[in-house]
């Protein structure tokens, strides 16, 4: 990195005199350290870190102070409501406690997967309400509950379950968690390819080294591909369930924007299906009739004085003027 | 004064404490819900904004953070939980010069320590806070006592130890990087606290804002009532930030779409300005350290605007 060559300018209010009369009176803060790093200041104090991390490295701390629960978190499994009490063992823990099927089940985010996102297997992909969408949780939770029963019943559902646990790491990846996953039952076929690491955490050199080091990975395989796609899934509904959980307001444009997609989408179906059954030779009637038009207007078609020359020559000449 | 249309959808914007004509950018796709992100460098120019440099990114990118002791550098935090280093004076190709990894899930928010310009924090998705140096390959610190998502964490401008946090667990936390535990701890709303922010005049003086819609001013010495409440925002708000120049003048920027200028002394007249230039969340804002009244915000519109207090934002 270049050496920074000149001192950024005096701040306004470190100049003389700036300091506020509020600020009188004894100061709870220690007096600023001498140490000219803040790497020597922290390694003179002598700190350790306190504050539990679990292995995902993830704060663990139970409970609030404030007057409320905590709202589970997106990638949060099996809790049991919104609102409700969150079993602090259920954190992002990759062997979770609460990667049982059943325990989605009995949750209130079970019925919210399986309604919607569950459409895989459960069927619902169509059956899914935007009020069960809407109602079943505006937090978190969200399709977890529905990729485990999206892959149907037995080891997938386990399966699909522990690996958004080895997932929950995030930067963690597959890597070192492959063995997670197979751990927890019915994948142990997965561990193989989880043990590869995708993210270059299984082993593959140092991941905060930029510039790689060591030979290129090896191109993902199919395993790795489906994963990896299912953890963007879950991002995306992790991070949009996060907005939901900053701002409710957000949900309702994303409900909007998803009513217009499926509309639009509605429409495109009508207009294939149309098309198919024009090729088959079944006809269709026509949508709406055309309007004749009120005397005193030209009809398309309709002599020279109809606007169907109203673009005159432009076709043929190739270039509009 | 002149805008700036961004690819994707705007984050944070922070201007350079170097250069007063300089500012950056950070955007995120689809809104930062999937997708890449992008660091904008832009420069304020008699035509308007001038991106002089962009940087992309595989994740989306929530805040920024120049570097107080190197005019080329800044932080940025990534929606893949990394923290990225770039150096505008190294080549394109080699940036990020740095990557950090050791957050579990996105990176909401960075800043730089004002006072002994070599370390910076960053706060986490994960409920921690790391501290860092551009010298150490490794974060020295976690800071470990939230139990919800971190969205912010500043340093105090006077006092090169102290920050302060503001979490989904409804708390703000006072720190000390010489303690094991935090200094206070301040219940400060009924809902998650997106956004806290230091007086530059007083050292004591906290301000926060909420998904409650209320931006609040604390003296950390009495954490058990606010010093005052500021409504007007009529949905979360995002960001606050108080002035460097005027000790009572505050900045705050709102999902509500709408970026407001606050005067904490006048109580029963507090809103000095609503603007609403935005058509779309509005995330980002900063106030110039080297020009007075100058204040710049970006929003989900995908569009940042730089203005001089007291003028639309929009006027040509």
């Amino acid at each position: 990195m270049a050496a920074a060559g000149r001192q950024a300018p005096l701040k306004p209010w470190e100049r003389a005199g700036s300091t506020s009369s509020a600020t009188s009176g004894p100061s709870p803060f220690a007096p600023s350290s001498n140490a000219a790093s803040t790497a020597a200041t922290v390694a003179s104090a002598g700190v350790t870190d306190t504050g539990k991390l679990d292995e995902n490295g993830v704060g663990n701390q139970a409970g609030t102070v404030a007057g409320r629960q905590n709202p589970p978190r997106p990638w949060e499994q099996n809790s049991t409501g919104y609102g409700g009490t969150v079993n602090t063992y259920n954190r992002p823990s990759m062997y979770g406690s609460g990667s049982t099927l059943g325990g989605y089940g009995g949750s209130t985010y079970g019925g919210y997967g399986s309604s919607s996102i569950g459409g895989y297997g459960g069927g619902a992909y169509g059956g899914s309400s935007y009020g069960g969408a809407y109602g079943g949780s505006s937090y978190g939770g969200m399709g977890y509950g529905g990729m485990g029963s999206s892959y149907g019943g037995g080891m997938y559902n386990r399966g699909i379950g522990s690996t958004y646990g080895g997932m929950g790491g995030y930067g963690g990846g597959m890597g070192g968690y492959g063995g997670g996953m197979g751990g927890y039952g019915g994948m142990g076929g997965m561990g193989g390819p989880g043990a590869v690491g995708p993210y270059g955490y299984g082993g593959q050199g140092d991941p905060n080294d930029p510039m790689g080091g060591g030979p290129p990975p090896q191109p993902p395989n199919f395993w790795q591909q489906m994963l990896r796609g299912l953890n963007g899934f879950l991002t995306f509904f992790g991070r949009l369930s996060m907005l939901v959980d900053e701002n409710t307001h957000a949900l309702h444009f994303f409900i909007t924007a998803l009513l217009q997609l499926f509309d639009r989408a509605g429409v495109l179906y009508g207009e294939l299906a149309r098309f198919v059954l024009r090729m088959l030779g079944v006809k269709s009637k026509a949508r709406t009739k055309l309007a004749t038009p009120p005397p005193g207007l030209p009809a398309p078609g309709d002599g020279p004085n109809n606007f169907d020359s109203v673009w005159g020559n432009a076709p043929t000449g190739g270039a509009f003027p | 004064m002149p805008m700036f249309k961004t690819a994707f959808n705007g984050y944070s914007v922070k201007f350079s404490p170097f250069l007063e004509n300089r500012l950056a950018v950070s955007t995120s796709e689809n809104f930062g819900i999937v997708g890449t992100g992008r660091q904008h460098i832009l420069d304020l120019t008699p035509n308007g904004m001038v991106q002089i440099a962009a940087f992309d990114t595989p994740d989306g990118i929530y805040d920024c953070a120049w570097s107080e002791d190197n005019e080329n550098v800044l932080v940025s935090a990534s929606g893949d939980g990394s923290i990225k280093v770039f150096d505008l004076s190294a080549p394109p190709m080699a940036n990020p010069v740095s990557n950090r990894l050791e957050h579990a899930h996105e990176v909401a928010s960075v800043d730089w320590n004002m006072v002994r310009k070599d370390s910076f924090l960053s706060s986490s998705w994960d409920d921690t806070i790391r501290l860092w140096t551009l010298d150490a390959p490794h974060s020295l610190r976690t800071f470990a006592e939230h139990s919800y998502c971190v969205y912010n964490a500043t340093w105090n401008p006077r006092h090169a130890d102290i920050f302060a946090s503001a979490s989904g667990d409804c708390t703000l936390r006072v720190w000390d990087v010489r303690q094991p535990r935090s200094t206070y701890v301040i219940p400060g709303h009924e809902m998650e606290i997106l956004s806290c922010d230091w007086n530059k005049y007083n050292e004591f003086m906290l301000a926060s804002g909420s998904v409650d819609k209320s931006i609040k001013i604390w003296d950390v010495r009495n954490p058990r009532q606010e010093l005052t409440r500021m409504l007007g925002h009529t949905y979360a708000v995002r960001r606050v930030k108080f002035s460097p120049h005027q000790e009572s003048l505050m900045a705050s920027c709102s999902y509500d779409m709408t970026v407001c200028l606050w005067d904490f002394r006048q109580p029963e007249d507090a809103l000095l300005a609503r603007l609403n230039h935005h058509s779309e969340f509005a995330v980002g804002i900063d106030m110039s350290v080297l020009v007075e009244g100058l204040l710049a915000s970006t929003a989900w519109d995908e569009s940042v605007f730089v203005w001089q207090m007291g003028m639309d934002p929009r006027a040509a």
